[in-house]
């Protein structure tokens, strides 16, 4: 069993990274594992399943992935400091930087780097 | 000098992390509050409530790439091709080549710059390079005028 096998220091890291991230996506945004398993680059619903129970080592584009969700986090607590329902309420909206389409939709189409750079402007104030 | 989001204690409009660490401004308050309202259009409701603030600038050296003669040099010492938009309709311009613009300015150590405005066309921006490891000159005060923006 892949359990079975110790992690080394990096995949320990890996694994709690993008644990981290399923969680946050899970409870943050509400979105179910197979929502998350796209955002993290195409997993299926068991698969995400286990990695939010770090029962399996995620794929390298997986770890990428999850490191741009946990940025976009970081991203939405500067943007929308203690106001969540603002926050929840802009990603559900078209936003017509990101083609019209809602944030939401956006990571869900593995382009949160996208909305991370825009929520980044946003908050430096960035000419664009 | 106009700058958007802050004062000089806040740091004020600056590139996002992972650029170079700069205050971003405007020479008019027209052309400040114009890539306030793209930047703002573009991101939905984002954006909160702002402040349009003035700023007292000394700094140099600047490029000033609004020059046509030192946009060409400049190009061609990045080793990209001059783009024939640059002056006229910034917009058009990709990303990459005013990038790449940039990072020869500040190999060449200058300090601050002069670039034609995206959102507002006919007007300037001055882009403030604070991180240069020893700028002959830069100093900001708060100017006088305080604008919130909606």
């Amino acid at each position: 069993m892949e359990q079975d096998t110790p992690y080394s220091p990096r995949e320990r890291a890996a694994v709690n990274q993008v644990r981290e991230a399923v969680v946050w996506a899970s409870e943050t945004l509400e979105f179910s594992h197979q929502e998350v398993g796209q955002a993290l680059g195409g997993a299926s619903p068991r698969t995400v399943a286990r990695w939010r129970g770090g029962e399996q080592r995620p794929h390298p584009p997986a770890v990428v992935a999850a490191e741009t969700l946990l940025g976009l986090s970081q991203a939405l607590d500067a943007v929308f400091p203690d106001d969540p329902d603002r926050m929840h309420a802009w990603l559900h909206e078209p936003v017509p930087g990101l083609g019209h389409r809602t944030p939401l939709r956006a990571i869900v189409e593995g382009e949160a780097r996208d909305v991370l750079t825009l929520l980044a402007n946003v908050d430096a104030g960035a000419f664009t | 000098m106009w700058e958007r989001f802050g004062d000089t204690a806040r740091g004020g409009g600056t590139n996002a992390v992972s650029m170079p660490r700069s205050i971003l401004t405007s020479l008019t308050m027209e052309g400040a509050r114009a890539e306030w309202t793209h930047l703002a259009e573009s991101a939905g409701s984002a954006m909160g409530a702002r402040d349009l603030v003035s700023l007292v600038v000394k700094v140099e050296p600047v490029l000033d790439l609004t020059q046509p003669d030192a946009y060409q040099q400049t190009a061609r010492s990045a080793g990209v091709t001059a783009h024939p938009a640059f002056h006229s309709r910034l917009a058009d311009v990709p990303y990459d080549h005013c990038h790449a613009l940039a990072a020869e300015a500040r190999r060449e150590r200058f300090t601050a710059l002069l670039v034609p405005s995206a959102a507002r066309d006919g007007d300037t921006n001055l882009v403030i390079y604070f991180d240069i490891v020893a700028p002959r000159l830069v100093e900001l005060d708060n100017g006088p005028d305080r604008i919130p923006l909606r």
